[in-house]
């Protein structure tokens, strides 16, 4: 279990640094794509835009590194939350907008095929965030790898 | 430390680091301001090109004096953002000149939809009070496509 807990935080850590790398790069186009969902105050899309690809890039190395894996853990999973209601809403209402979740990715239109990836994600990134980050962690204050215990 | 508080933590690295990146970027995104220009302010090449054969508008090239040299739109001035300022009374100029009745549509562009200049150069006409500002849709990679004229 302990394995598998590694390698899913490290898949998940993975995929939200690439997210988040792309978005940093590219800042009008992330913006762009949240306006055109019309769900944020327009004075807020900025803030987001400039804020969230960090939160992603920041989370995702945590989970990777194994560093406070937990609260990233959390964090991705709220994310993960918050992206599904918002792409449900896109789908549902046939909204035609780009989905925003990688940048490049600029034909991708938002389907159910983006939320079903983000129902996975999520369940992982619960799961890190309730049994921990499992083996080959770099380290936090409270996980036994760190401290070895056979000290002299 | 506490889960919760890694992640309150996390997300004030977040916001600082992303203000950071954001404020010593080139063409900074404008932090709680509205962005109404921002996407609604896009003209289509065939209603672009009717207003150019009618003279009804000036055509303002956002990108580098490098890219303007190697072809643009005929009769466009070339003002990139960063050079604003120097540019912009070349610009009140121009308009002075065709002085008629109705005034001139400003039409910004760049070179297609990736570049964010077009509409930073329609932010700040907008800010000098200019009443009628849009944004050719793709740039000049499109009309250049069309076949529209260009020197």
């Amino acid at each position: 279990m302990s394995r598998f807990l590694f390698f899913t935080r490290v898949f998940l850590g993975l995929i939200f640094i690439v997210s988040g790398w792309n978005k940093i790069q590219y800042p009008w186009i992330f913006a762009r794509a949240l306006l055109d969902y019309a769900l944020l105050p327009d004075q807020a899309v900025t803030l987001v835009a400039v804020v969230l690809p960090w939160l992603e890039l920041l989370a995702g190395m945590a989970l990777v590194l194994g560093t406070a894996a937990r609260g990233a853990a959390g964090i991705v999973a709220l994310l993960n939350l918050i992206f599904l209601g918002v792409l449900s809403w896109a789908v549902l209402r046939g909204l035609d907008v780009s989905c925003g979740c990688f940048v490049g990715d600029q034909q991708a239109r938002v389907s159910w095929k983006h939320i079903l990836f983000d129902v996975l994600l999520g369940g992982l990134a619960l799961l890190i965030a309730r049994r921990g980050p499992g083996s080959w962690t770099l380290g936090s204050p409270h996980s036994k790898e760190s401290f070895p215990t056979d000290t002299p | 430390m506490r889960s919760w508080l890694s992640g309150v933590v996390l997300v004030l690295l977040a916001t600082l680091m992303g203000l950071a990146t954001n404020a010593l970027r080139e063409e900074p995104l404008p932090i709680f301001q509205t962005l109404p220009e921002f996407r609604r302010n896009e003209i289509g090449l065939e209603d672009a090109f009717a207003l150019f054969a009618q003279k009804r508008a000036v055509f303002l090239d956002a990108r580098s004096a490098v890219a303007f040299s190697s072809g643009n739109i005929i009769g466009s001035l070339n003002i990139p953002p960063e050079k604003f300022e120097i540019r912009y009374p070349e610009l009140l100029r121009r308009l002075q000149e065709g002085s008629s009745d109705a005034p001139l549509t400003l039409i910004t562009y760049c070179d297609g939809p990736r570049c964010p200049k077009a509409q930073t150069l329609a932010a700040r006409l907008n800010k000098k009070g200019q009443p009628k500002i849009v944004v050719l849709k793709d740039g000049f990679a499109a009309w250049k496509k069309g076949g529209y004229p260009t020197r």
